[in-house]
């Protein structure tokens, strides 16, 4: 009968298929002594570039063949759970993944990388997040920095002078004085976004004690109320002064950029990420980065989350291989250009060439090579309080609860996380 | 060979490849994820993780999150099943009456749902912030046309309206085929009989497609329930987190906050509780079926 | 039966409902053209002007997105998957729910049940599960794997995609009077036969309905390929789009330009299948 007939045929035609697309798929196993090498990531900014330099590694050199796979920012944790909850010796050679929390949950699957000729040159303080037990766990890439990016055009007419900005004080001052300037729509601009919204923002109190890894913990626990940490208190209430000169952190961060692209927005409390996005926008006036005067603070928040970790249940090979390319990648003339020219970002190594970088990062390089730095903290945050957090954030914006209450929540929310 | 047996084997041939399947695509890997929800699995292997009774059960009721969310998933599951059926029906009769154009209509209203959760929602997140500000400040209508996505009310809206979007054009699909199977002498007859057109509708149409609202309606509860690429793209729980879904909740226990155990432990719960709604409403819905 | 008879009413009904009609599809269409329209343009005037039409039609995005995308790889794996996926799922599922509603013994009640209840199952709580259990089937010896895998794929788009089909066979089967079925057995046809050359053809209509429901859904499917295949070349368009949504900001015009290409072949697909749903459905109603 001819449905019958045609049903068949299809039958067949997918049963060959699928065996034939079957067979080619298989890649992983050595072929005559090559060491296959996956790495996966999910900074989309540099996955091609990251592709077109394992490409240029495999060809200068036969021993390794690196095949980089891809995923989206928030599939990553999802798959790599999937693979090592199955099969872990399957799962990719080189990973990333966040510090604090994710890199817990994934630290029995890491190897120690102190073997790694590029841990020798890492940047100062820049490996902490990565260190267990007095050994190293991780290579970072790139560092990033936090701070709040000025549009020099409009300070010039609004005849603020951005070094004059040493205090919260002047910094409201500051936005007074630019809310005048004609097209500007808030001075200063956050992004809704968990990270954007709260983790990096109350970064700053922690960031400028000296104690915050022991004040952290004791807040999680219950024995330290948020409220009465001063600086964090201060913090609160200097956003509230503050407050009316924001857009509330009602834009999205595509939002948030484009607004200062189009001068609507004077300053935006962001990382030197945003570069690739601000020049789309094809600007005509110059920017830089200012430290948020937080309790007089002078540097910016400079850290790393990203770490290329190798993975502990590949085998020998594999995670030799993987080291070998990573070195190559950090430490070897042709690949440190990749770094600075292809990836654009700044490494968080001594020995690079930072000239070619492009405005924001050249900024930032210049906060870190002279130790004005202060660290990103929010890594000791416990896992998954962003998202309740940023939810306290918005009603505070919204004016539904004051500055105690904002603060009591907050803690709320850390002691249950916290709760196993 | 006995008939009787040889019918038996025929059958179990129909229905064996399916069942293989299934069991093991399904069915076992839910029966490990019950086993897990009792243990204090970390998510990864299993090995070593040692039972916890209904620990993780009772724990979830200490998350508060938990309940608000399976609250308002059920409002909005109560919200999208009125909303679409009534669009999906009306458009189904549009489409299958006698009015000019109705093929490219039957072609066109079902095209939202080609596209997936995740797209759409990115889409219409684009419309619910910047094209409704844009449109209120230009026509000062800012009462109506602000940013949706701002207020926990209209978010809560907002998602309601891109999935009744999405969904009618999939049941008007399911009531097609279930106008489409009536026969037309019994039209002809109620015609031929004088009735008039909302009559017949009222007393013919509508009791002869009861089995398309049985489908129709459970695959509408199950789909609402269980909803989460929109939530996640046009929301993301915001603002406040006062738009998280159940799923979303469930998720994020898991991936986020590392309960994974925990999680499994909610989805068992919430799988019982839907599992019950549906048999109550397939039962209920079945006694007014008028089979042929 | 002449098919003007069906359905009678006026032949010319008031035009206000082909207006709603129109308005309906008016707002049923206005997010595609806002992704179209916004394809063309720069990222620039995407913010500035997102209703407008574009300043030219710069095909330059489409041509990067099929770059970056590895399109045609991509639409290939696409179509292998879920083409084939759909077929097995409909030939199985209708089979399945024939027997068992055809049977009248409890276990085939029972087994219904079971098949429609775990439609309510959220795919994320049995996915780690499942990524363990089907990781155990591997036999490296002859290669054989469900991970990273086609076949590994499709056997798992049956398994979650059986359940709805046979719920929807079922409920249309019971519509379908044993008549013509009781006539054949005694004519000597045995249980193929009846279903194939009989009853197959009257499920036309549920049976565009289950394809076209399946080629959506496991086309636009993200979750499940992501985990379950991992070779580059192997991605489905869904997978190969993941280039444009970083983690805090999506390339918009890229992304528009990814997304048109993602749903055009099932738009066409579409538009081809609906002529073969009309002769269906007009089957159908030649009973």
């Amino acid at each position: 009968m001819k449905s019958k007939k045609s049903l068949s045929i299809i039958c067949a035609i997918a049963v060959t298929l699928s065996t034939l697309v079957g067979c080619s798929s298989n890649t992983a196993g050595s072929s005559s002594g090559t060491v296959v090498v996956t790495l996966i990531q999910n900074k989309v900014e540099i996955q091609s570039q990251l592709e077109a330099a394992a490409k240029t590694f495999n060809e200068s050199q036969t021993g390794v063949k690196v095949q980089v796979l891809g995923s989206t920012g928030d599939n990553l944790v999802t798959t790599l759970q999937s693979q090592f909850a199955s099969a872990p010796a399957k799962a990719p050679t080189v990973f990333t993944c966040q510090s604090g929390s994710e890199f817990d949950k994934f630290f029995k699957y890491m190897a120690p990388m102190d073997s790694a000729k590029a841990s020798k040159n890492i940047a100062k303080g820049q490996k902490d997040d990565a260190m267990k037990n007095g050994k190293l766990y991780g290579l970072p890439l790139a560092i990033e920095g936090i701070g709040l990016i000025y549009n020099k055009a409009i300070f010039k007419a609004a005849g603020v002078d951005p070094t004059s900005i040493k205090t919260m004080d002047d910094l409201d001052a500051a936005c007074a004085k630019v809310a005048k300037v004609k097209g500007i729509v808030h001075p200063l601009a956050f992004s809704k976004e968990t990270y954007f919204q709260f983790m990096h923002p109350f970064n700053w109190p922690f960031a400028v004690m000296s104690n915050y890894k022991e004040v952290i913990p004791k807040v999680i626990s219950g024995q330290l109320k948020l409220k009465d940490v001063p600086e964090v208190k201060q913090f609160a209430n200097d956003l509230t002064k503050l407050k009316p000169y924001t857009n509330l952190a009602l834009d999205s961060y595509d939002d948030q950029v484009a607004g200062f692209a189009q001068g609507k927005y004077a300053m935006i409390h962001q990382g030197n990420w945003a570069q690739s996005i601000i020049d789309q926008y094809k600007v005509k006036f110059d920017y830089g980065m200012i430290p948020m005067p937080v309790n007089g603070n002078t540097s910016l928040a400079v850290g790393n989350t990203n770490f290329f970790h190798v993975n502990s249940a590949a085998t020998k090979e594999q995670q030799a291989g993987g080291i070998k390319f990573l070195d190559w990648l950090l430490t070897s003339p042709a690949g440190q250009k990749i770094v600075t020219n292809e990836f654009k970002v700044i490494p968080a190594y001594n020995g690079f060439d930072t000239s070619k970088l492009p405005v924001l990062a050249q900024e930032v390089s210049k906060y870190s090579k002279s130790g004005k730095t202060v660290p990103w903290t929010f890594n000791l945050f416990p896992a998954g309080v962003d998202k309740d957090c940023t939810s306290a954030m918005q009603e505070f914006y919204a004016g539904k609860i004051k500055t105690d209450q904002l603060l009591d929540q907050i803690q709320e929310v850390w002691k249950n996380a916290a709760q196993k | 060979m006995n008939k009787k047996v040889k019918g038996k084997i025929t059958t179990a041939l129909f229905v064996i490849p399916s069942l293989f399947v299934f069991i093991n695509v399904v069915i076992i890997p839910f029966i490990m994820g019950t086993v897990y929800s009792f243990t204090n699995w970390d998510g990864f292997a299993f090995k070593g993780s040692s039972f916890v009774g209904f620990k993780n059960y009772s724990d979830s009721f200490g998350d508060g999150k938990f309940l608000s969310s399976f609250w308002l998933t059920t409002k909005y599951t109560i919200a999208m099943i009125i909303l679409v059926n009534i669009i999906g029906l009306s458009l189904a009769i549009l489409v299958t009456s006698k009015i000019k154009y109705k093929n490219f209509f039957r072609g066109v209203y079902f095209v939202p749902n080609l596209i997936g959760g995740l797209v759409l929602g990115f889409i219409w997140q684009f419309i619910f912030t910047k094209l409704f500000q844009s449109i209120g400040e230009m026509t000062h209508t800012s009462k109506i046309f602000f940013n949706w996505l701002n207020d926990p009310t209209m978010a809560f809206w907002a998602l309601v309206i891109v999935g009744v979007w999405q969904m009618s054009g999939y049941v008007m699909i399911i009531y097609i085929a279930s106008i489409q199977s009536i026969s037309e002498e019994v039209l002809e007859a109620a015609d031929i009989d004088g009735a008039n057109k909302w009559s017949i509708f009222k007393n013919i149409t509508l009791p002869l497609i009861a089995p398309g609202f049985t489908i129709s309606l459970f695959i509408t509860l199950s789909n609402a329930f269980k909803q989460y690429d929109t939530n996640l793209s046009l929301t993301n729980g915001g603002p406040y987190g006062k738009t998280e879904l159940i799923t979303m909740n469930i998720f994020q226990t898991a991936f986020s906050s590392n309960k994974y155990a925990q999680a499994q432990a909610k989805a068992i719960m919430f799988f019982l509780v839907i599992m019950v709604i549906t048999i109550i409403q397939i039962y209920i819905t079945k006694k007014r079926e008028v089979e042929m | 039966m002449n098919e003007k008879v069906k359905g009678k009413g006026k032949s010319k009904s008031p035009k206000i409902i082909v207006i709603l009609g129109f308005i309906v599809a008016a707002i049923t269409l206005f997010p595609m053209y806002i992704m179209v329209v916004n394809s063309f343009k720069g990222r620039e005037q995407i913010f500035t002007d997102t209703l407008g039409l574009p300043k030219s039609l710069d095909f330059s995005y489409y041509l990067a997105a099929i770059n970056k995308m590895n399109f045609f790889q991509a639409l290939f794996n696409s179509l292998t998957v879920t083409i084939i996926s759909t077929v097995i799922i409909v030939v199985l599922s209708s089979m399945t729910a024939w027997a068992l509603v055809r049977s009248s013994s409890k276990i085939a009640d029972i087994i219904l049940m079971i098949f429609i209840v775990t439609m309510l199952i959220p795919f994320q709580s049995v996915m780690i599960p499942l990524m363990q259990y089907m990781n155990s089937w591997d036999i490296s010896s002859i290669n054989f794997s469900m991970i990273n895998t086609f076949y590994g794929l499709i056997f798992m788009n049956v398994g979650f995609g059986s359940s709805l089909a046979i719920f929807l066979y079922h409920g249309f089967i019971k519509g379908v009077p044993r008549s013509l079925e009781e006539a054949a057995m005694i004519d000597g046809c045995n249980k193929f036969q009846i279903f194939w050359k009989i009853v197959f053809p009257t499920l036309k209509p549920v049976t565009a309905t289950v394809a076209i429901l399946n080629v959506i859904g496991i086309w636009n499917d993200y979750l499940l390929p992501s985990l379950v295949l991992r070779d580059p070349n192997l991605r489905t368009i869904p997978l190969a789009t993941f280039y444009f949504f970083g983690e805090f900001t999506i390339q918009w015009n890229m992304a528009m330009a990814g997304l048109v290409l993602t749903i055009l072949p099932v738009i066409i697909f579409y538009l081809f299948s609906q002529k073969y749903i009309i002769k269906g459905f007009m089957a159908g109603a030649i009973k």
